[in-house]
């Protein structure tokens, strides 16, 4: 099983997110790194040098760099822009099937891997064996889906998945930009305000049970997905990716205790009790259980 | 501006409803299928049996009019025969249009039933032109139904290049998620939207008196709380038990004596602690409906093909009112499209059909 490292889905600034890939990303145990803004475009600072620079340093370190895309496409504008830096990587992770379709046709990129991602609706082996005729490199699994499904999927089809591992699950994209409605602003005129908020802003219940964190467009679970401790059951499903999602702190630590339990080197019970150090607000693994995705069910 | 006058689709939870629809003008009405064992779309007692809708069609029909079937959720991997299933009955019977989402569920359709007529469901998510040129290029889909996250402008730019109809919501529930990534409620309780079809389950819904106020509960999560002052009594056509409400009867109680309705019941429509604020209020959501009547001018300008009224699910005397009442705006528009204008009493009528609901043009005149 190798590691991967998931595009950021919070809002870093610039040279945050330049020092985040090549000063750690690239010294991290990690096969895999997606690069790229997936939820909004006003988000996407980064410029062609960039880039290049962060492509250069991951690449010295032997990973694969893969270019994320949005997942939510409005206009035309934002279609052109998406892949405008897609040549520079190892291949592109599509979360619109208008991404897809403009890549098929792009001669220029027909020597990039295509990578499924979590934002696809692939739900079933059926529709996992259709997309076999775009020759995708990865399906990465929709968060929200079950081993039981996950298990069908590789059984059914011949496509290496990639399984969501850590992180805060996202349960929603909108059209709203609910940081923008936090200040009274609207999504076209959001001053940038997510910026402010790296990592998103904490919703909790009127009882003051936290439950979601905002982050623009995006809703996420406030507790962070883990399966740490189901990593044997992904190995019997024969999943060969495990996806990492980057968060403002603690990338490195996460990483090295996956990393261990991998190696066989850290005891996934004690792994647990370790994670859950990094997890402000508790751990969850009921998606992939088949439950209500807040909860975590010890093996 | 289109050529040919813009279609009006009518939802249809049962005949009575179908029936209501066809008499207040709609040119489509759409439904569900529920075949034995079918979890296809999870609402008790709304979708058709195949005798039904076999019944519908021909009502339909013998009205000139078209019937669609919605087989919009995506199956997962023990539902592939079961949706398969419900292709094929959808084609026996002879029906204009199935809306669908899944993939594999496409292919199947196309393999099998050539001839049959395809349409893109808004659970989809197609809200860009090379989405839509996807699934007309893969599935040859003739229509695509526009997720309510576009504005004016960008359904202009989809209508001017895109390969094939659009449709777009016209009336009914606003959902502030994209379709088909929202799964806030499933993970509350466990069931999904998009293989489900059903957000924020009744199943998981409890109302419970707390002293003098009612919570509202979702798989022990609190969504929200109202002192009696604050609810609105239920009419009777709300106690159906299907409407996009919830009628909840609470007695002993002095003040509580009565059936309320309650519509802030959806979990993006609850009340949260906003930590960035420092107050508790409606950070994702709040109760309003999608009303298109003061843009229907700029929606039939843009280029669309057809209106949608938003709810299968709602009683049948909803199907009849909201369909009358865009009927009635779509031939005042072609009468002389110039002289448009919403009139009180139209405002009055979505409002005695959404009580308590405010109206919105949702995402249509900016985010």
């Amino acid at each position: 099983m190798e590691l991967t490292l998931s595009p950021v889905y919070s809002a870093w600034d610039k040279q945050r997110l330049k020092n985040f890939y090549i000063k750690g990303a690239a010294n991290m145990d990690v096969s895999t790194v997606y690069v790229g803004e997936v939820i909004c475009q006003k988000r996407a600072l980064l410029s062609n040098q960039d880039y290049k620079d962060i492509v250069s340093a991951l690449k010295k370190s032997g990973k694969t760099v893969y270019m994320a895309s949005l997942a939510l496409i409005t206009n035309k504008d934002e279609l052109e822009r998406t892949l405008q830096f897609a040549h520079l990587f190892d291949g592109i992770e599509v979360n619109s099937f208008g991404v897809l379709n403009l890549i098929i046709k792009d001669e220029s990129l027909k020597d990039k891997d295509i990578i499924f991602g979590p934002f696809m609706n692939i739900y079933n082996s059926v529709a996992t064996g259709y997309i076999k005729k775009f020759n995708p490199a990865r399906l990465v699994i929709p968060y929200e889906v079950p081993y039981d499904t996950i298990k069908g999927i590789t059984q059914g089809a011949d496509i290496p998945v990639e399984v969501n591992a850590w992180g805060h699950l996202s349960t929603a994209l909108s059209w709203r930009c609910y940081t923008a409605r936090t200040f009274e602003l609207g999504r076209e005129d959001c001053r940038k305000k997510c910026f402010d908020f790296p990592e998103g802003i904490l919703l909790n219940t009127i009882d003051d049970e936290d439950l979601y964190i905002m982050n623009g467009i995006q809703v996420l679970s406030s507790k962070i997905h883990c399966i740490i401790e189901q990593l044997d059951m992904l190995k019997e499903a024969n999943v060969p990716y495990l996806r990492i999602t980057p968060a403002y702190h603690c990338t490195a630590d996460v990483v090295n205790i996956y990393s261990g339990v991998v190696n066989g080197n850290i005891d996934k019970k004690e792994a647990v009790k370790m994670l859950d150090a990094y997890a402000e607000h508790g751990l969850s693994n009921g998606w992939f259980l088949g439950k209500p995705g807040w909860e975590y069910i010890a093996a | 501006m289109s050529q040919k006058r813009v279609a009006l689709r009518s939802p249809a939870g049962n005949l009575k409803s179908v029936k209501k629809a066809i008499d207040a003008g709609a040119d489509v009405v759409y439904i569900g299928l529920s075949l034995p064992n079918s979890n296809l779309r999870n609402y008790s007692g709304l979708n058709f049996t195949p005798d039904e809708t076999k019944q519908a069609v021909k009502m339909c029909h013998d009205a000139g009019k078209e019937f669609y079937i919605v087989i919009n959720s995506y199956p997962q991997q023990d539902e592939m025969e079961l949706s398969f299933k419900s292709i094929d009955v959808a084609a026996q019977l002879g029906v204009d249009a199935v809306v669908v989402s899944d993939l594999a569920v496409m292919d199947y359709a196309k393999t099998n039933h050539p001839d049959l007529n395809l349409h893109c469901s808004v659970q989809t998510g197609s809200a860009n032109v090379e989405t839509i040129k996807f699934y007309q290029e893969q599935f040859g889909v003739r229509c695509v139904v526009l997720p309510r996250v576009l504005t004016v402008p960008e359904v202009r730019q989809i209508c001017d290049t895109a390969p094939v109809d659009i449709e777009v919501f016209a009336m009914g529930s606003l959902c502030t998620s994209f379709p088909g990534r929202c799964n806030m409620s499933q993970y509350v309780t466990g069931e999904s939207t998009n293989t489900r079809g059903i957000c924020t389950s009744p199943k998981f819904l409890s109302f419970d008196e707390e002293g003098d106020e009612l919570a509202v509960n979702l798989n022990g999560v609190k969504l929200n709380e109202f002192k009696s002052s604050e609810l609105t009594p239920a009419l009777d056509v709300c106690k159906e038990g299907h409407t996009g409400s919830e009628a909840v009867k609470l007695q002993n109680k002095d003040g509580w004596n009565n059936t309320f309705l309650v519509n802030k019941r959806h979990i993006c429509k609850g009340r949260f602690f906003n930590t960035a604020k420092g107050k508790i209020d409606h950070s994702l959501h709040s109760s309003v409906i999608l009303d298109v009547l003061p843009i229907l001018p700029d929606l039939i300008d843009a280029g669309v093909s057809a209106l949608k009224i938003e709810g299968r699910q709602r009683p049948s005397e909803y199907s009849g009112n909201s369909t009358r009442i865009l009927r009635r705006a779509l031939d005042r528009y072609y009468e002389d499209p110039t002289a448009y204008s919403v009139e009180d009493n139209w405002f009055k009528e979505v409002s005695d059909m959404f009580v308590g609901m405010a109206h919105s043009t949702g995402p249509y005149l900016g985010r």
